[in-house]
């Protein structure tokens, strides 16, 4: 799977990082069990800092997106809780997209339809 | 003779070099004249012009260092050599003119024009490409053999005063084997947005120049076996076979390299023609020169080159600036050296002195030598040097000094003008040394001298 960063983008480089990484393991890009390359090696090839390399995954380990261990270097999870409900903080994430979605003029039914191609979008094999 | 090699030499670099930067006149890899544009651009009214005047000024200027080499047939063969070096010198510098030009007013017509290609300040890998490129690549301890085989032949040459090839082998070997990591350790290349391809083609671009870096590391100790039997050689009817054979043998690194680089070129090619999407990535801001990278946010310190086959320095970098001091430095050190000690030796000869202690003394820069009379084994006037080669000294077409191996006799040391007849031979135990005057009867008379030494 492609890493792509954006050097003079707003968003920072390691959550521009993380957010790919976890859009790669929800589009199937990138599979359960799936080895990663260790931080130096990452920040190496893309000409990073370790720290933010290091800042990205250690996000990922956290929301257990990946798991580090000493021996196998670090691995996207192999089990994630498939409870069906989104965490709160998540709720929250998505309240405010849809409240600036609403400002612009954006209803129910336009919003469902995005939401729609960017589901079927991250179906799509890789 | 040496005309013959410096001329050799030369065509080279003509080859070389112009192979190089006349093939940045086409459209390749994305550039023109190293400057990324979109492939529209490429047919610009402008560009064509800037491609004429390139043409044109290579033309002139190849023509201009063809003429300069005339002087060569008309110089002795000391002062041949300083003004090879210095014709080098400034046709690797030369020649490079027409081509910056070029970059530069390319370059113009881009940012005119907004012809930018790709994303600017993005960075890519592939994961996956990244984890798995170099499982096909020729594995470290390949190496052990080469080298095992450069420390055999230094160990064998100890006896025969060759240690020196021997340690210049093991030193080239090594130096292979650090380029081969380099490239091994290079960034993953990401060719195009499928992975699979990605991976197949890091997997055979790292494969094919590993192990064509250790197939050179075996040539190469091969090739200073074949020097060293010439140098060994004592029968003079193999002579001039001796000297072809090692000169050819210098053609098998450059194939290899020039055809690990065409397998690549057309893995790379018929995949990606194949594909269809191709990612460039426009960094012509860390090109300056078009052929130079400068970027200090960049870690690594060799990176691909643009243009041309290998790798080149990136001097933001502060062991790439290191490695471009040290180089310049070596290279300068040795030119001023070598002229230093060119003219050195044109100003003081050698001078053979018979001490009060009975001891003869042989004075001429670090191939002085000395040697109590009882040591002489027998002495001659003679008037031919049998044939040989050199191990460590000079030899040019009119003087010959320093460390031998001849034809019957084997390891002689020399302090003789060529051509100059009579020669004093002395034997010792484990050497010969031949020795003259430029004055014939000079010579004579230091033949007496030693005579009369050997009397008491």
């Amino acid at each position: 799977m492609i890493i792509s960063l954006e050097l003079e983008s707003d968003t920072p480089l390691y959550e521009q990082l993380h957010n790919q990484i976890v859009i790669g393991i929800a589009s199937g890009r990138l599979t359960p069990g799936e080895r990663l390359p260790a931080v130096r090696q990452l920040a190496d090839d893309l000409g990073i800092n370790m720290m933010t390399v290091n800042k990205a995954y250690s996000l990922l380990k956290q929301q257990g997106y990946i798991v580090i261990d000493r021996r196998h270097g670090a691995q996207v999870n192999t089990h994630f809780d498939k409870a069906g409900a989104l965490p709160p903080a998540l709720e929250k994430q998505l309240t405010f997209i849809i409240a600036q979605a609403k400002i612009r003029g954006i209803d129910q039914e336009q919003f469902s339809a995005i939401c729609q191609n960017i589901f079927s979008a991250m179906n799509k094999t890789p | 003779m040496l005309t013959v090699i410096l001329l050799f030499s030369s065509l080279i670099t003509y080859a070389i070099m112009l192979g190089t930067y006349l093939s940045q006149a086409k459209y390749k890899d994305g550039m023109i004249f190293a400057v990324t544009l979109p492939k529209e651009a490429a047919k610009h009214r402008d560009i064509e012009r800037i491609r004429a005047v390139f043409k044109k000024q290579m033309t002139n200027i190849s023509i201009v260092f063809a003429v300069l080499l005339i002087p060569l047939f008309f110089l002795s063969e000391t002062f041949q050599a300083l003004y090879f070096l210095i014709w080098m010198f400034v046709i690797v510098i030369g020649i490079v003119f027409p081509f910056r030009r070029a970059h530069r007013d390319t370059l113009a017509l881009k940012r005119k024009n907004d012809w930018f290609v790709g994303a600017r300040k993005v960075v890519q890998t592939d994961l996956r490409a990244m984890m798995r490129k170099n499982e096909r690549a020729a594995p470290y301890w390949l190496y052990a053999i080469p080298l095992a085989s450069a420390i055999g032949l230094t160990i064998y040459w100890m006896r025969d005063g060759m240690m020196l090839l021997g340690v210049t082998a093991i030193f080239t070997v090594l130096l292979l084997a650090f380029a081969g990591a380099a490239f091994r350790n290079a960034r993953t290349k990401v060719y195009s947005s499928n992975s699979q391809l990605n991976v197949s083609l890091n997997q055979a671009s790292r494969r094919i120049w590993s192990y064509t870096f250790f197939s050179l590391a075996l040539v190469e100790v091969f090739h200073f076996y074949l020097i060293g039997c010439s140098i060994l050689n004592e029968n003079a009817v193999f002579n001039d076979l001796w000297i072809a054979i090692p000169m050819v043998f210098t053609i098998v690194p450059l194939v290899l390299i020039l055809n690990a680089n065409y397998k690549i070129k057309r893995i790379v090619n018929d995949a990606v023609a194949s594909d269809g999407t191709i990612i460039y990535s426009d960094e012509d801001e860390y090109w300056g020169n078009g052929f130079t990278y400068h970027n200090p946010h960049d870690r690594r310190v060799f990176v691909e080159k643009r243009i041309g086959v290998g790798m080149t320095v990136n001097t933001g970098t502060t062991a790439g600036k290191w490695f471009i001091g040290v180089t310049i430095g070596i290279a300068a050190a040795i030119v001023i050296g070598v002229s230093f000690l060119t003219i050195y030796s044109e100003l003081s000869p050698p001078v053979l002195t018979i001490t009060e202690e009975q001891r003869v003394e042989i004075d001429y820069m670090m191939y002085s030598v000395d040697f109590p009379a009882e040591a002489m084994i027998d002495i001659a006037l003679v008037n031919e040097i049998p044939q040989g080669w050199k191990t460590n000294g000079e030899a040019t077409d009119t003087v010959a000094r320093g460390h031998f191996r001849l034809n019957d006799l084997g390891k002689s040391r020399l302090f003789v003008y060529k051509n100059n007849p009579p020669y004093i031979r002395i034997q010792l135990e484990d050497e010969y040394i031949f020795y003259n005057e430029k004055d014939p009867g000079e010579t004579e008379r230091v033949y007496e001298r030693l005579q009369q030494l050997l009397k008491r």
